[in-house]
């Protein structure tokens, strides 16, 4: 397990590498000229001359090769350059702004994980009656429906017309309850049923008619062999509902004016701010990464078919 | 509910969304004829007007016409998503096939490419590129397109690793069939079936990118009508009129589940791997999922 | 379809009036048979003709979709047929074990052969003290496993398919019963692990006396193994009686088509169907050790 690990963590540094080599490419290939947008935002009239200087202020004006490496060398010391709009350290703003958003991710996770374990569950163990049918009905509708919708609706039934819950801003915990819901609803809705069907598949399995046969208790059979089985594949699906959290997190935050590191991005992005655009993509990449990493070891140790392959026998 | 009504009730719910899907299209192909007003049309003197007979929706904080913004906004999604899939499918197609079929130092190559692109949250890179290509509606299809074919290369790649090797395809290859004919005769057919079950699950995800981005502005931008931009252009009137965002996420809402339930019946019709356990519904493109996912273990 | 419907008390197994349907199309109908203790039973059928339908259901594991009516009988107990699975489990707990076909998928994957065995052990009631790691070796040594301690912490997919057969025997064994039902436990097994599959069953019917029956649909099994036998056919027993008597005149025609395919495997002519008593019988001959 250990070596697994190991390896895995070692592959970590080709990843980032290629990772921040592909974002660094598309920087420099894309329109917009990075000098431009400096001076712009710098309320600077982009003349000849100023456009030069700008140009060899930012290092624009050497070879590609020689910039992307100057500019790792600086990433890796945490350097990640100043923002256009605020003239500050990039890293400094994102990472005031990025616990806001892990906080609304972390707690969306938690809650997809903690309703779609009992919801998926009982959906399988009561097939097509009617929990199994409301359950469905729910999911379906839930993948439907697009989070920005979702989270209007949601503010127009709980702050507008209910008076529960406070529709902007970031407080108490009251706060967080909308922009939560709001991101979780796709992940809940498609893991509900991936355990379900996970769990069906593993009811029907051989293993399950023998441990019957054996004398196993209909109970030990559910809680110890399908349900273990059942969570390899949820477990796998975590790193991809990661990924969908983070664009949920950035939509949640723009419509709750929820202070995080996606409405940062966002504003960014109008601006034209190259710097805290890369900076932007390079840290969340590299948590998801992270995350996956994260999966990928939870998966190796409860399948000891992954855990055992790298070992040797 | 027994096999019957619940069968009954199962190609009801198909032909619906399948007729919605016939609409969407419809208005989406046929907007200057369909819609009652021009779209762009502003007439400050109609600002909130309430549904009436000329204005079935009423008109939106600029008196612009909702129920005609809605019908060409259908043809700009539709449009949108429609050109997104076409890329991703010939993208995904060409590099997933060529890696599976080749296999070697070609396939590696490939496969490490894709990787690359798969490491990344799709939402986040499509941001980032917008960031560098700016708005508008041709960069939100590039930028969806190129962070979405990925995951189909690796899906269309191991498709077609497992046919390679499948007996009637071996069987073609020792009866003399060349290489040419065999991919052509054995191996493109289901993995074109396989592609159109993909892509149609896969529409509503594609659509909900496109208003997303647009919806933060960093998509197709105002005065455009597309659903997630007048989402955006009512955000500022949800306690006065709600309205103004609830036609078009309805609208989205629909259309979204009309191609889900598509995509579900089109996998049972093509298809006949499902099994008896897990219902159609249960599973969208989430296997597949799982099979890039494991895959790159 | 002839029946007393009453069970034999000297047989440990008595099944009487076994139906077992799935809606209106009868899967198994009116199957009656005994199997005895220290005797080896065997039950011939081609896929599909309900064998295995019997086996689940005298083990009371039929799935809740098929309707199922008779009698079945161990050791003199009326068996439930229907009901809460933990009456049925009960029921049969201490009497009847049994051993599957394909014994790599029907092990757990993520659970080692240690946690098997503790928890089946658990599962009938065996208290903690003596449900130990010793114990388990012990079972395993008797299924001719030379060094037990190197198995109870692998994995299912650490083990060959043969090893994994005598691991479902062991366990078998180690819930004491007094009747075995192998439902086609050899048919995965290449011909070296099947012969010592076999011989490990011999042994445990002449050492422990217990009954065993024998499903498959290879004769040359049966040949080597039971005593008598029974052949099923969509769902009904057209022919019983001692194997030997069997093999040399087959009374049903379906029994011929059988036999007359498992002689021309080896080459040889098969029986005639009526047997006439002034031609030499002609003894089957052992199949391959």
């Amino acid at each position: 397990m250990t070596r697994y690990i190991l390896k895995r963590l070692l592959l970590l540094i080709p990843i980032l590498l290629a990772v921040s080599l592909v974002v660094f490419t598309i920087l420099r290939l894309g329109h917009g000229d990075p000098a431009m947008a400096y001076l712009r935002l710098s309320s600077i009239p982009p003349t000849d001359q100023a456009l030069e200087v700008a140009r060899h202020e930012l290092g624009l004006d050497k070879p590609f090769a020689v910039q992307y490496v100057s500019w790792l060398g600086k990433a890796v010391r945490g350097d990640f350059g100043i923002s256009y709009v605020t003239k500050k350290p990039v890293l400094d703003e994102i990472l005031y702004y990025l616990p806001n958003t892990l906080i609304l991710a972390g707690y969306s996770l938690a809650l997809t994980l903690l309703l779609s374990l009992p919801l998926g569950m009982i959906s399988a163990l009561k097939k097509d009656r009617l929990p199994d049918h409301m359950t469905r009905g729910l999911s379906f509708f839930g993948v439907s429906i697009p989070n920005f919708f979702l989270g209007f609706v949601l503010i127009w039934i709980f702050s507008i017309k209910l008076h529960w819950l406070p529709p902007l801003g970031k407080g108490g915990f009251s706060h967080m309850i909308l922009p939560i819901l709001t991101m979780s609803c796709m992940s809940l809705c498609i893991n509900t049923r991936l355990i379900r069907s996970t769990m069906l598949d593993n009811m029907h399995s051989r293993y399950v008619l023998y441990a019957r046969a054996r004398g196993l208790s209909e109970s030990v059979v559910v809680r110890r062999h399908v349900l273990t089985n059942s969570l390899i594949p949820v477990i796998t699906a975590i790193g991809m509902h990661a990924g969908e959290l983070f664009g949920g997190a950035v939509i949640a935050e723009s419509i709750f004016a929820w202070p995080g590191v996606g409405r940062y991005a966002v504003s960014a992005i109008y601006n034209r701010d190259y710097p805290v655009m890369q900076c932007f993509i390079l840290i969340m990449t590299t948590i998801f990464v992270l995350m996956n990493l994260a999966v990928d070891i939870g998966y190796a140790w409860l399948d000891p078919r992954i855990r055992m392959q790298g070992d040797d026998q | 509910m027994n096999m019957q009504s619940n069968r009954l009730l199962r190609h009801g719910i198909l032909i619906l969304a399948g007729l919605l899907v016939l609409l969407l299209v419809l208005s989406a192909a046929l907007a200057p004829v369909l819609s009652p007003y021009d779209p762009d049309e502003v007439t400050l003197e109609l600002k909130f007007a309430p549904p009436s007979m000329a204005h079935p929706l009423g008109c939106d904080h600029l008196g612009r016409d909702v129920a005609s913004r809605l019908i060409y906004g259908a043809r700009t999604s539709l449009g949108c998503v429609a050109v997104i899939a076409g890329l991703i499918l010939v993208l995904g197609f060409t590099i997933g096939a060529t890696a599976g079929y080749m296999g070697g130092t070609v396939d590696s190559i490939l496969m490490r490419i894709c990787d690359v692109f798969l490491t990344f949250p799709t939402f986040i890179l499509a941001m980032f590129m917008i960031g560098v290509l700016g708005t508008g509606i041709v960069n939100v299809i590039l930028a969806i397109s190129l962070t979405h074919w990925a995951w189909y290369a690796r899906i269309i790649r191991s498709f077609v690793l497992s046919l390679k090797n499948r007996e009637y395809v071996l069987a073609a290859r020792v009866a003399g069939t060349g290489r040419f004919m065999t991919v052509l005769r054995h191996v493109l057919p289901p993995v074109f079936a396989q592609l159109a079950i993909l892509a149609t699950l896969d529409i509503g995800h594609m659509m909900m990118h496109v208003s997303g981005l647009s919806f933060l502005g960093l998509g197709i931008t105002p005065p455009t009508p597309e659903w997630g931009v007048m989402i955006a252009d009512g955000r500022q009137f949800v306690w006065t009129h709600p309205e103004l965002i609830l036609y078009p996420g309805l609208a989205i809402f629909l259309t979204v589940m009309a191609f889900n339930i598509l995509g579900d019946g089109l996998r049972d019709a093509l298809d006949p791997h499902t099994q008896t356990s897990s219902s159609p519904e249960d599973t969208l493109a989430e296997p597949a999922r799982m099979a890039v996912i494991t895959e790159g273990l | 379809m002839s029946c007393t419907g009453k069970t034999n008390p000297d047989a440990y197994l008595s099944v009487r009036r076994l139906c077992i349907a799935s809606g209106a199309k009868l899967l198994v109908q009116g199957v009656d048979f005994d199997a005895h203790k220290g005797r080896v039973t065997g039950l011939v059928g081609e896929s599909g003709s309900g064998k295995s339908l019997t086996c689940q259901a005298v083990m009371g594991l039929l799935p809740h979709e098929l309707a199922s009516d008779g009698v079945i009988a161990l050791d003199g107990k009326h068996m439930p047929l229907k009901g809460p699975s933990s009456r049925i489990r009960k029921a049969r707990s201490g009497h009847a074990a049994m051993i599957l076909q394909n014994p790599m998928s029907c092990f757990d994957p993520v659970f080692t052969i240690k946690s098997h065995f503790r928890e089946t052990l658990a599962a009938h009631g065996v208290p903690k003290r003596e449900n130990t790691p010793d114990r388990w070796q012990a079972e395993l040594a008797e299924v001719g496993f030379p060094a037990p301690k190197t198995i109870l912490p692998l994995y299912p997919f650490q083990m060959s398919g043969g090893m994994l057969q005598r691991v479902m025997i062991a366990l078998a064994l180690a819930l004491d019963v007094n009747f075995l039902i192998a439902d086609e436990a050899t048919t995965d097994l290449d011909a070296v692990s099947q012969s010592r599959i076999l011989d490990l069953v011999e042994t445990l019917v002449r050492q422990r006396d217990i009954g065993v029956l024998l499903v498959t649909h290879d004769l040359s099994v049966i040949a080597r193994l039971a005593t008598d036998m029974l052949v099923m056919h969509d769902g009904v027993i057209v022919e019983r009686g001692p194997v030997r008597d069997i093999f040399q005149a087959p009374a049903h025609e379906y029994t011929t088509a059988l036999l007359a395919a498992h002689y021309r495997l080896y080459g040889m002519t098969p029986p005639e169907r009526r047997p006439d008593p002034a031609l030499q019988p002609t003894v089957p001959p052992r199949s391959l050790q």
